[in-house]
């Protein structure tokens, strides 16, 4: 069975055939059987009816004469042929002789008369004998075998010679034809050799026909490759610009979520391009934005009123430290299948925005000691004022004492030391939220908010007294001291707004001045200025 | 054909040819026959007795005899025919015609 696997056309063939004919033999044997069991039975009663002929002047002698030692003679010779089974002599005269082989039944005997040898010709006895079935048998059986084996041995070299004008004639060009097909790569200018023998046939016209696919392919195939190169380099340049474009684009579905995005908005976002596809479906505003909301209002917005909507937006992993702000424009889209979705630039605006603060803060603080400048600290009383939570607010305006006189003695630079160890004493006297603020040379202002008892307002002065006349060293052969006047006023007891409790304090400051500098005063309910002096040389 | 006077009557031909031949000797009388040849008139007499030439019928004697029969005793001529004839009573034989005598019986004549 291994030959039905076998890969090749013409052993397959004719293994096919090889095996129609294994039957067909079978067949043909069997009838030729029958036939000659037929043809061997005629042959026998041939061949028997000759013996007769053979031994019938003997048989005719020994029913005559009525000796049956001839007539055993006879049957002796008779029975020494193989076609003879059975062999009888009757005579008239009471003759009876038989001789048998062997046992058999169903053959019908062969009657011979026996005439008299002499005179009147008449029928003196019978000789009768049986064939053996043997015979016929084994002559059927000889004749289709040797039948079959004609056969098989015809059919056999037929078929060696078939296989091997199969192969010469349609297996070999095929194999060559399949050969060269497998090593065509498709597209290229090859072609199958015209085969030598087929020219003509079926095979011949087989080749023509594949080099005409082969043809028409390779139009296609060229044909489609530069329209591919024409797409790929469109799609290039498109790509091109979607992944180094400095806009952040971007596309989410109706619900915020994340579509699809450009690289860049990544990079804007701060993730590397790796979380491109993790952050797809996840919602936009959330996964940004420290204040999503404002992102959500901005898509409803654009929603309902189908407009561009612009914005600045801080990023979730904006910090004071490090502010990270962006420009972002959404606008509502309806795609080819009249769903609506959101596409949305976002531009990258921290270096604005943190320019934006330095000069702010630049704006707002004094350049030399970092403190608030005087407009910024009055804008925030003014609005602490304005504020439900304005009760016991106090305002001390100070004054170093002996600064312009140190500033004369040891130059600018010491005096700028001066001022910049006083601001940070200062900010280290008051609490937290309290706001110092320079006015201008050596004075300023602090703002102490939430101020209960109001003596806290008074120990706060006393400590800034304190820590201010402490030596400031300069280099190591100078030290500078300096005091510092305050006055104080308390909102709403020395006035309603800003102009009124800072004009207070600066009366009480100079009241300070007056008596002796280094301690802080503040207005009495009957327009007196009292002044304490807490480390006065009594 | 020629018989003993107390012998049978007459034979027919088939009957002579069955004793001659050596297929039955029997006797129309029951007894059994005792036929001599002669040299003399062999051939003649079964040329006309079987229609058949003297080879064949020595050959068929030659079978008979192999087998185990005996010729039939062999005279010279009709005399001694007659003679034999004249003392044994089943003594059957065959003589010339012309031979034949009052002390011998004719049973068939051959012609």
């Amino acid at each position: 069975m291994k030959l039905f696997r076998t890969k090749n056309l013409h052993y397959k063939l004719v293994s096919y055939i090889f095996l129609a004919a294994l039957v067909f033999i079978g067949v043909v044997t069997f009838i030729s059987f029958r036939l000659e069991i037929n043809h061997a039975n005629q042959k026998a009663e041939i061949m028997i009816n000759q013996l007769m002929d053979t031994v019938e002047g003997t048989a005719a002698i020994a029913v005559y004469a009525n000796n049956s030692q001839i007539a055993k003679d006879v049957l002796d010779g008779l029975l020494r042929n193989d076609v003879v089974n059975k062999a009888v002599i009757i005579g008239d005269e009471g003759l009876l002789l038989e001789k048998i082989k062997s046992k058999q039944d169903n053959k019908k005997e062969i009657i011979r008369e026996l005439r008299s040898p002499f005179g009147d010709n008449k029928s003196i006895g019978q000789l009768s004998i049986t064939p053996d079935t043997n015979f016929s048998l084994s002559e059927a059986r000889y004749a289709a075998f040797s039948n079959a084996i004609n056969a098989f041995i015809l059919i056999g070299l037929t078929l060696l010679f078939m296989l091997l004008v199969i192969r010469s004639l349609f297996s070999k060009p095929l194999i060559q034809v399949s050969n060269t097909l497998r090593n065509i790569i498709a597209g290229e200018q090859e072609r199958i050799e015209p085969l030598e023998n087929n020219k003509n046939d079926e095979l011949g016209r087989l080749v023509v026909n594949i080099n005409k696919i082969l043809d028409l392919l390779n139009t296609k195939l060229s044909t489609q490759q530069i329209l591919r190169k024409r797409v790929e380099s469109v799609e290039k340049k498109l790509r091109n610009i979607f992944e180094s474009t400095s806009a952040g684009l971007f596309l989410l579905d109706k619900e915020g979520n994340i579509l699809t995005c450009t690289p860049t908005l990544l990079k804007i976002l701060g993730y590397e391009d790796n979380h491109l596809i993790a952050i797809n479906g996840q919602d936009f505003a959330t996964l940004f934005f420290k204040e999503p909301l404002q992102f959500q209002q901005m898509m409803q917005t654009a929603l309902e009123l189908e407009q561009l909507e612009a914005q600045d937006l801080m990023l979730h992993n904006n910090t004071e430290e490090n502010p990270l702000w962006v420009h972002c424009l959404l606008s509502k889209i309806i795609d080819s299948f009249g769903i609506i979705r959101f596409e949305g630039v976002i531009f990258d605006i921290s270096k604005r925005i943190a320019t934006e603060k330095a000069i702010q803060y630049e704006a707002n603080h004094d350049a030399l000691t970092g403190l608030l400048r005087r407009n910024v600290a009055e804008l925030q009383l003014r609005k602490h004022l304005a504020s439900a939570n304005n009760g016991s607010t106090v305002v001390l305006i100070l004054d170093l004492d002996g600064f312009k006189k140190a500033n004369d003695t040891y130059g600018h630079d010491a005096g700028d030391s001066v001022l910049i160890e006083t601001a940070r004493r200062l900010e280290s006297c008051v609490r937290h939220n309290d706001v110092v603020c320079r006015l201008g040379g050596d004075e300023f202002l602090i703002l102490l908010f939430d101020c209960t008892p109001i003596t806290t307002g008074f120990s706060i002065a006393e400590q800034i007294i304190a820590a201010i006349q402490m030596p400031v060293a300069i280099d190591a052969q100078v030290t500078i001291t300096v005091g510092v006047s305050i006055g104080i006023s308390v909102f709403p007891v020395h006035g309603s707004n800003v102009e009124e409790l800072l004009k207070s304090a600066d009366e009480a400051m100079y009241e300070v001045k007056r008596k002796g500098k280094n301690g802080y005063g503040i207005k009495n309910k009957n327009g007196t200025i009292a002044v304490n002096r807490p480390f006065a040389k009594k | 054909m020629i018989g003993n006077l107390n012998g049978i009557e007459s034979l027919s031909f088939t009957q002579v040819e069955k004793i001659f031949m050596g297929r039955s000797y029997a006797l129309p009388n029951g007894q059994v026959a005792n036929p001599v040849d002669q040299s003399t008139l062999r051939t003649e007499f079964y040329e006309k007795l079987t229609s058949k030439p003297i080879e064949q019928i020595n050959a068929y004697w030659a079978q008979i005899v192999f087998k185990g029969l005996n010729f039939l005793p062999l005279l010279s001529d009709d005399k001694e025919v007659l003679t034999i004839i004249n003392s044994n009573k089943n003594t059957i034989g065959y003589i010339d015609k012309k031979n034949v005598n009052n002390r011998v019986r004719v049973l068939l004549i051959l012609n």
